[in-house]
């Protein structure tokens, strides 16, 4: 039997490589977006710390913004700084 | 409410609610206070076996501001609580219930304040803990806080401070009763022994798919982000009572 493909369609699947399954922040899972975003990745990725530690990026923006003082990690509270 | 709750607290709270339901961890019990608001909870703490508190029952009120977990919730005891670190109306002081900000005058280091990863399970193991190790550096209660510290440096021969506690616990164990509560008495009792689900699933991909490919197998009915209200009645992690064996004598 001879088979002609006359066409594909190729899909393809990402996950966040963290260390973790879920934000610490919102709770939420890192393959999915933050409580006020719609669709997960590139609107709503992830960041890390030079502490390892990752969050989604509007969480831990919203929490060092609410703070004067110290921007410590939420997790361990190491000063926060992000990983380049 | 002044502040319109955010999306983001109803559904860190909803998270955290459910998890305390299928996972109940040692030493309390939460449900909430009324079913369409999970702003406002009623945990029920155990006095840990082998201290003053052992038996003891003691409720409280928890509630979240609408920008949870920015900002921490406040613990308040409906059960009467003699103690260095809790307000004669009930209020309980502890850092990890502050906000970080910087206050010198407080003795309160900003590590040891609130941040939005601590949750319901971490405070309550918290004020478990404060329960029999007060922290007499800043107190609340002035008076209980010097009988604390009395009792603590005669070893326990000036019994003034231990008689109120012991008082405060057996009126605790008449609530107890009422609620239908047998409160742990036993190491072994208190610490329920996480079960390991059997069916920890992995992100199913799957679900990923559902909606791109019309699979018509959605009959599985896992919609589970509606059994809130069914349960939202259910005390968590309680043992019910079968009989009033050690209701005892439930005066003060």
């Amino acid at each position: 039997m001879k088979v002609r493909i006359k066409g594909w369609t190729g899909v393809a699947t990402w996950r966040w490589v963290a260390n973790d399954d879920s934000c610490g922040i919102c709770r939420m899972p890192f393959d999915g977006c933050c409580s006020d975003c719609r669709l997960p990745g590139d609107d709503c990725p992830l960041v890390w710390g030079c502490c390892s530690h990752c969050f989604h990026i509007h969480c831990i923006m919203k929490w060092l913004q609410s703070q004067q003082l110290h921007q410590q990690c939420p997790m361990c509270r190491q000063e926060w700084k992000f990983k380049e | 409410m002044a502040v319109q709750p955010s999306s983001s607290a109803v559904r860190a709270l909803s998270l955290e609610y459910r998890g305390l339901q299928d996972e109940p961890v040692e030493g309390f019990c939460v449900k909430l206070l009324n079913e369409d608001n999970l702003f406002e909870w009623e945990v029920a703490i155990f006095g840990p076996p082998d201290t003053l508190y052992q038996g003891g029952y003691f409720k409280a009120h928890v509630k979240f501001p609408p920008d949870y977990p920015y900002s921490p919730p406040s613990v308040r005891f409906l059960t009467k609580v003699w103690h260095p670190n809790v307000y004669e109306n009930g209020d309980l002081c502890i850092s990890i219930l502050h906000p970080p900000v910087d206050d010198p005058q407080s003795g309160e280091l900003p590590c040891e304040r609130w941040n939005p990863t601590q949750n319901v399970r971490t405070v309550l193991l918290s004020v478990i803990s404060l329960l029999n190790e007060p922290n007499t550096y800043s107190p609340a209660n002035v008076d209980a806080s010097v009988m604390y510290r009395r009792w603590r440096d005669s070893k326990g021969k000036d019994k003034e401070y231990e008689n109120i506690i012991r008082k405060q616990v057996l009126s605790s164990r008449g609530e107890a009763e009422r609620d239908g509560v047998v409160v742990p008495l036993t190491q072994e009792d208190y610490c329920i022994k996480t079960k390991v689900k059997p069916d920890a699933e992995p992100v199913d991909m799957y679900d990923f798919y559902d909606d791109d490919y019309d699979i018509d197998d959605d009959d599985d009915g896992d919609d589970d982000d509606d059994e809130l209200s069914e349960n939202g009645e259910a005390w968590v992690g309680v043992t019910e009572i079968d009989d009033g064996d050690d209701s005892g004598n439930g005066e003060s």
